[in-house]
């Protein structure tokens, strides 16, 4: 296990995310060093979550999830997501979030293979114009929106993300 | 169907005191969150959209073969007491009995499988059973989750995994609990040592009896932190792991007490049996902590009078909602802690 940022002694089993300006940094810490800074470490899991060190920057930026239009000011007093898309609205923080809470951000365990329904033909003339979309966002080097369409792509094409996601790396390049 | 028509009594799967590790483990609990694609998550949705997910996942259950001996519980529709009745067997989370609107729970007979519908998120497919076995818990709810995952369309990426209303619980959607009796770490004052020491192999801690109610009768349940990073299997090694050495520092512990203060511990457990078998009112937090005695007692082989089968059939008797069915009549604190006391008095007498 990782030592402690402050003492460098003990192992650091406490990792605490600072979202400043847009950018992330962790401290990792051990259970002294933590309560010296004041950072207590009971952890209910059945309890809300509450995001006590919201992200600075401009108030103005109260994001919204488009789908089930949440606010991100909502999401960080009640610990509570709207829907699915919100994942992809609110990356940022929900990344910062998994690492304090999992200390991991990437899923490793179970793929779903989808369900048994066949695809509507409008949903694949979504994903055509979408995947056009994709490729302009990624020209532009819009790479927020980049992604909340490959997600978007990868979540109505059945799970199918891993070939999405080659596609991406090749077509960024 | 009406939870009044179950026989009171009648000892769900997980206080059958049948499975492995059960001087330690009272019961283990597995469960996976899901949600629907096509929806908002049930804190966002409104009361129509609820009702349709409802309906879409009791149609889904309907069409498995496996689930047509289960009986689905409608919160919105049932009393008030069966609810509770519900949540004291742990059929159903605390949870379910706050939430508005169309929600409820699917259950096999033991109630060993339990699948609520439009709690925190629009499926939560929980087992529960005695003893610690979690591996062969996560084999049969995988297999119900593929199935139900083949019928419905669920909420997930290959980044970020099943997604849940609560990131806490997103990626394997998992959650392993178990519900284990620390007398002996709490007698020798190592219960916070042994615990901290689990937080460090990914173990989370917290008192049985509701959040608030810190720890009551030396019970507590013990979680995995994280549901993300690592696969299912992976969570359940490492639990299963941090249970094996927090059960081994136990059975320590109560050989050191046996050996040095055997007869200190006798006097203990006695006292306790002494007091459950006359007192004239009883709370349920006395009770648990009197019981946590005997419960040892019976363990270590001081206390011959009750199996522990017996004692956790009283123990969820004794819980303030299924003290009002056995009754018949809804009280205040002090009837039920004197309507308690008088059945206890008899059960122990039988």
């Amino acid at each position: 296990m990782k030592k402690c940022d402050q003492c460098g002694v003990q192992p650091a089993n406490i990792h605490v995310t600072h979202i400043v300006n847009g950018e992330t940094t962790v401290l990792h810490l051990c259970e002294e060093c933590a309560q010296k800074k004041g950072i207590t470490i009971s952890i209910n899991v059945d309890a809300p979550l509450k995001i006590d060190r919201p992200a600075e920057g401009p108030p103005a930026a109260d994001t919204q999830c488009p789908e089930c239009e949440l606010k991100l000011s909502d999401f960080r007093a009640k610990g509570r997501l709207g829907c699915a898309s919100c994942y992809a609205a609110f990356e940022k923080e929900i990344d910062a979030v998994l690492v304090q809470v999992h200390g991991a951000r990437e899923h490793k365990g179970k793929q779903y293979k989808g369900c048994e329904k066949v695809l509507p033909r409008d949903a694949e003339m979504d994903i055509g114009e979408l995947r056009k979309k994709l490729d302009a966002a990624v020209r532009n080097e819009e790479f927020e929106l980049a992604a909340e369409l490959r997600d978007t792509i990868s979540r109505i094409a059945g799970r199918g993300s891993a070939a999405g996601k080659s596609e991406i790396l090749s077509t960024k390049s | 169907m009406s939870v009044s028509a179950i026989k009171i009594g009648e000892v769900p799967a997980w206080l059958g005191a049948k499975g492995p590790d059960g001087d330690v483990v009272v019961s283990t609990r597995l469960r996976l969150a899901r949600n629907l694609s096509n929806h908002r998550f049930p804190v966002a949705a409104s009361q129509h959209e609820r009702k349709d997910v409802f309906e879409e996942v009791l149609g889904a259950l309907k069409r498995i073969e496996s689930f047509h001996n289960f009986t689905s519980y409608n919160f919105r529709r049932l009393p008030r007491l069966d609810q509770q009745l519900l949540v004291e067997e742990r059929v159903a989370s605390p949870d379910l009995l706050g939430i508005e609107g169309e929600r409820g729970v699917v259950s096999d007979s033991a109630h060993r499988i339990n699948i609520m519908i439009n709690e925190e998120d629009h499926l939560r497919m929980q087992c529960i059973d005695s003893g610690c076995g979690p591996e062969s818990m996560f084999d049969l709810l995988d297999a119900i989750d593929t199935t139900m995952g083949e019928k419905l369309s669920f909420a997930y990426d290959t980044r970020r995994g099943f997604l849940t209303s609560c990131p806490t619980n997103a990626g394997t959607g998992m959650r392993v609990s178990y519900l284990v009796h620390l007398p002996g770490l709490v007698l020798t004052k190592t219960a916070d040592q042994v615990l901290q020491a689990a937080a460090q192999m990914g173990v989370c801690t917290r008192g049985f009896f509701g959040e608030h109610a810190g720890i009551v009768g030396a019970f507590f349940q013990l979680s995995n932190q994280a549901a993300l990073g690592i696969g299912e299997k992976e969570f359940i090694k490492q639990t299963r792991s941090a249970i094996r050495t927090i059960a081994g520092c136990e059975r320590e512990s109560r050989e050191k007490i046996m050996h040095n203060a055997k007869t200190e511990l006798e006097d203990k457990v006695w006292r306790a049996y002494g007091i459950i078998a006359y007192a004239t009112t009883l709370s349920v937090g006395e009770f648990l902590n009197l019981s946590s005695a005997l419960r040892l007692g019976i363990e270590v082989g001081i206390f011959e009078k009750l199996t522990v089968r017996r004692l956790n059939r009283i123990m969820l008797l004794v819980l303030p909602a299924h003290m009002q069915a056995y009754v018949g009549r809804t009280m205040n604190d002090d009837d039920i802690n004197r309507e308690r006391a008088d059945l206890v008095r008899t059960l122990f007498k039988e």
